[in-house]
């Protein structure tokens, strides 16, 4: 009853004002899923949270004559949810690779004008829908219940598969069951992937980056029942933990570097090995070699014909992956962290990556644990691991695949070199956002590529002073932020439907935390908040509100406005000085005649003022704080920071006074760009020249010659 | 990035990667002064310009390194692709590259100070990259006018006076 009455008072309400309230600050009540049993108000999980767990036992096989990974699984999975569950779904991830997948289905392109080979190419292959096909995704060979009469029947849905329960897993049981597959590995060369082979066509040989190498369990939970849409290829995984015994069989003269303990040392390492692995785990300072460039080389040159069994367990995962090589040299070192466990950083490379790699790779390894660490939780997981793998850069718990390779005479450019660290760090970053802090990536690309760019920006800094970070600054997303609205997709977009997805998902997220942290809430009540999302979330499923929420609840900063206009909208920061009104003393002759002699005390008026009003003009949209540097006639400077709610009742313009000692000469807004204001022309009273780029360069240029050479002589 | 295989590079363009590096955006800047003189400047991300060079021409090149060669292909590239009514004598000045991917080519040119109209052309990377777009600007004096330049939408006629 009272709600009815609720409801139609408002009614009355907005007919009688006849507007929503469309103000900035107004709170995000209407955006963020309501608290409950399972996810509270404050951003933490619920007395009631709960989440599933899958075990897996596997057994896989790779065929290097054939290229092919023969697998057999047995899961057990257990329902801690409070649901009967009638059905379960897997991830058949493998399937975006088969014949007629829809990935290929829905891509859409343009016939090129040009005509050349290179074109026709690219074409036939990405867009010719039936064109190119490579034999790819599962063959499942056998889909059978172990727990007696669980189910009878399985169907494939495309990237998905559902068991069909003969009854329904009530809450607290556990079902187990065993399937049987093979599937052919795609040469990521060629057709892409995250994973895959690279053939090495001179010597013949390969380089394996395994992954999504097995049927594995969807999520189910309170938020989205089964996390079981279509993987189309661009939004990742969503994967509940779980507990993992791995056997690897791969030719004997491979090295294997995979998620997990490797649990059989003495079986597949030789002693040497064995004892420089275990001087690399007493070594904090450089890599220690287990496996030398001399060594690798000189076992590519021939090839196996027996093989080796490697096994691995791994605790608490929410996923497994490996790579494996002839050609892999291997290095480690030991790496303390506060309040953790040592920790081994390692790198597996072929001598390609080198002397890059041995260079930095694991050091990279070591800054990335050191800094995400205390920014987030100690790395709960025995090691981190970076293999080299030709372009791509892709991440899974403990293990990630990273490009970087020199030239054929060993060398390689700065830029080669920073490509590479950057890639390390964001590869081995993505353990603690998705693999710790387990957010749905299927559905927000934003949760853990966003979190990782912006502490990748942090280790980044701290790996070398001035490291020429790509994203993280304030004015690295101008760019992006000025574009065509049409073009921009809110951050809070579903991962599929994404445009400009590197700014969007990386830039952008990672670019406000930094703002936010820096610009609005000061680093140390920004860290804390963090690290208690963190904390909160590690080896569970956040969701955005449970972060929107804690970043609140934990620092007592109100930040509706700042997730509502940087996450739920386009708009972008410029903030304009629209015009200053100046007063001095003399002004206000007659007025201060007036005072008696206690206000005159009071107001210090035997000195020397000068008042000045500033109109402000939000053009953007984005409220944010004002940060304006006065410099007075003397060449003085003060800066005046006055927090985002001076727009809370007008966000459009605002008018503020200030008073100074000091006669001033100029004002600037934002002057060292930690806003993202997308024009700073209207920064300045007086309007300054900003020296164009070119005008720069001209200079630049102009300075490298004597002023005889500049004129021709 | 450092790879010379064209083909390579083009399955890149086709793989999503959990290190995102296509970014989409390039700005043009026209500056017209008072006194004929014109300033043109192109701000791209480099791997994604070297990406559509590399698509079209099937020619690798790097924007850092520093050969006549290559700053031969990147004014052929531009010029094939970018287009202003009413500009003469446009002379390729020079690049700047940054270890964070900007890269900037410069060049300078002459226009008639009589003209208001232009017509501008912008093709740039969009054959390459579905979600490009390329803002640009074209100032004079205290005038700003901003075009968004996308696949299907590759001309426009702007009036700086208007
Ligand atoms: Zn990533």
């Amino acid at each position: 009853m009272n709600k009815l009455i609720v409801i139609l008072l408002s009614i009355l309400v907005f007919k009688v004002s006849g507007q929503e309230n469309v103000n900035k600050f107004r709170q995000l009540k209407d955006k963020l899923a309501t608290p409950n049993v399972y996810r509270t108000a404050s951003g933490a999980p619920g007395h009631q949270y709960y989440q599933q767990q899958a075990n897996y036992e596997i057994d896989v096989v790779l065929d290097d004559n054939r290229q092919k990974i023969t697998g057999k699984e047995v899961v057990t999975y257990i329902n801690n949810s409070p649901d009967p569950l009638e059905y379960l779904w897997l991830q058949l991830d493998q399937n975006v690779r088969a014949k007629g997948s829809d990935t290929k289905k829905v891509k859409t392109g343009q016939i090129s004008k040009n005509k050349d080979l290179n074109t026709l190419y690219y074409t036939l292959k990405t867009f010719g829908e039936g064109y190119y096909e490579f034999d790819g995704g599962f063959k499942l060979t056998k889909v059978k219940t172990i727990t007696p009469n669980a189910f009878d029947s399985f169907t494939v849905n495309k990237t998905m598969m559902r068991l069909n329960l003969n009854k329904p897993l009530a809450p607290g049981d556990s079902v187990k069951f065993r399937i049987e597959w093979y599937y052919n590995i795609n040469d990521r060369m060629e057709i892409g992937g995250r994973s895959g082979l690279e053939y090495f066509r001179e010597e013949d040989n390969y380089l394996y980056t395994i992954a999504q190498f097995y049927p594995r369990m969807c999520v189910y939970n309170d938020v989205e029942g089964w996390q079981n849409k279509q993987f189309l290829g661009r939004g990742e995984f969503a994967l509940p933990f779980g507990n993992f015994k791995v056997n690897i069989t791969a030719p004997s003269d491979h090295i294997v570097a995979a998620t997990g303990d490797l649990k059989n040392q003495k079986e597949v390492l030789t002693k040497t090995q064995i004892s420089r692995l275990e001087k690399a785990k007493k070594t904090y300072d450089n890599p220690v070699l287990i496996v030398t460039q001399k060594e690798a080389e000189e076992i590519e040159k021939t090839k196996a014909t027996t093989t080796k069994t490697w096994t691995f367990h791994a605790a608490n995962v929410r996923d497994f992956a490996f790579a494996s090589s002839r050609k892999f040299i291997w290095d480690a070192m030991a790496v303390k962290q506060d309040g953790g466990d040592d920790v081994m950083a390692m790198s597996y490379y072929p001598k390609e990556g080198n002397p890059l790699w041995e260079e930095h790779s694991t050091r990279a390894v070591a800054q990335t644990l050191r800094t995400y660490s205390k920014y987030t939780i100690p790395y709960p997981y025995p090691k981190a691991i970076s293999v080299n793998a030709k372009q791509i850069g892709m991440e899974y718990p403990m293990i990630c695949f990273n490009y970087g390779r020199c030239e054929n005479d060993g060398t390689y450019s700065d830029r080669v070199k920073y490509g590479m660290i950057t890639v390390v760090i964001h590869e081995v970053g993505h353990n603690y956002f998705p693999m710790i802090i387990n957010s749905d990536e299927r559905q927000w690309t934003w949760m853990d590529e966003g979190l990782n760019t912006y502490l990748q920006y942090l280790t980044e800094q701290e790996y070398q002073e001035d490291y020429p970070s790509r994203r993280g600054p304030a004015h690295k997303i101008v760019d992006y932020m000025k574009g065509d609205k049409k073009m921009i997709s809110p951050i809070m977009t579903n991962s599929e439907s994404i445009w400009q997805f590197g700014n969007n998902a990386y830039g952008k997220p990672a670019t406000a935390l930094n703002i936010l942290r820096e610009t609005v809430m000061g680093k140390e009540l920004f860290d804390y908040a963090f690290k208690k999302y963190a904390q909160r979330w590690a080896f569970k499923h956040p969701t955005p509100a449970d972060f929107f929420r804690t970043m609140e609840d934990a620092s007592g900063v109100d930040l509706d406005w700042y997730w509502r206009g940087w996450f739920y909208t386009n708009d972008h920061v410029d903030i304009a000085i629209k015009k200053v009104i100046e007063k001095d003393k003399k002004d206000y002759k007659k007025a201060l005649k007036e005072l008696n002699d206690v206000q005159k005390k009071a107001l210090k008026l035997d000195e020397d003022f000068f008042i000045y009003q500033i109109d402000f003009e939000n053009i953007g949209g984005l409220v944010m704080p004002l940060i304006v540097e006065f410099t007075y006639e003397d060449g003085t400077k003060k800066t005046h920071y006055i927090p985002a709610e001076i727009w809370k009742l007008t966000n459009d313009e605002v008018s503020k006074v200030f008073v100074e000692k000091k006669k001033v000469k100029s004002i600037a807004l934002d002057p060292y760009l930690e806003t993202a204001d997308t024009d700073i022309s209207n920064n300045y009273y007086p309007k300054k020249v900003v020296p164009t780029k070119i005008e720069a360069y001209k200079l630049k240029e102009a300075q490298k010659k004597s002023v005889l050479e500049r004129v021709g002589k | 990035m450092l790879l010379k295989n064209a083909y390579i590079l083009l399955v890149a363009a086709l793989s999503s990667f959990s290190l995102l590096h296509e970014y989409y955006v390039s700005i043009t800047t026209i500056q017209l002064h008072q006194n004929g003189a014109v300033d043109l400047t192109f701000k791209f991300v480099a791997h994604d310009l070297e990406k559509a060079i590399e698509l079209e021409t099937g020619v690798a090149i790097q924007v850092d390194e520093q050969d006549q060669l290559t700053d031969s292909i990147l004014e052929t590239y531009i010029k094939n692709h970018f287009e202003i009514s009413g500009l003469e004598e446009a002379n390729y000045l020079g690049r700047e590259f940054n270890l964070d991917e900007t890269f900037y080519v410069y060049f300078t040119a002459r226009y008639d100070t009589t003209l208001s109209k232009f017509n501008v052309r912008n093709t740039l990377l969009l054959q390459t990259f579905e979600a490009q777009e390329n803002i640009t600007h074209i100032n004079k004096g205290t005038t700003q006018k901003s075009l968004s330049f996308k696949r299907n939408l590759t001309n426009y006629t702007v009036n700086i006076n208007e």
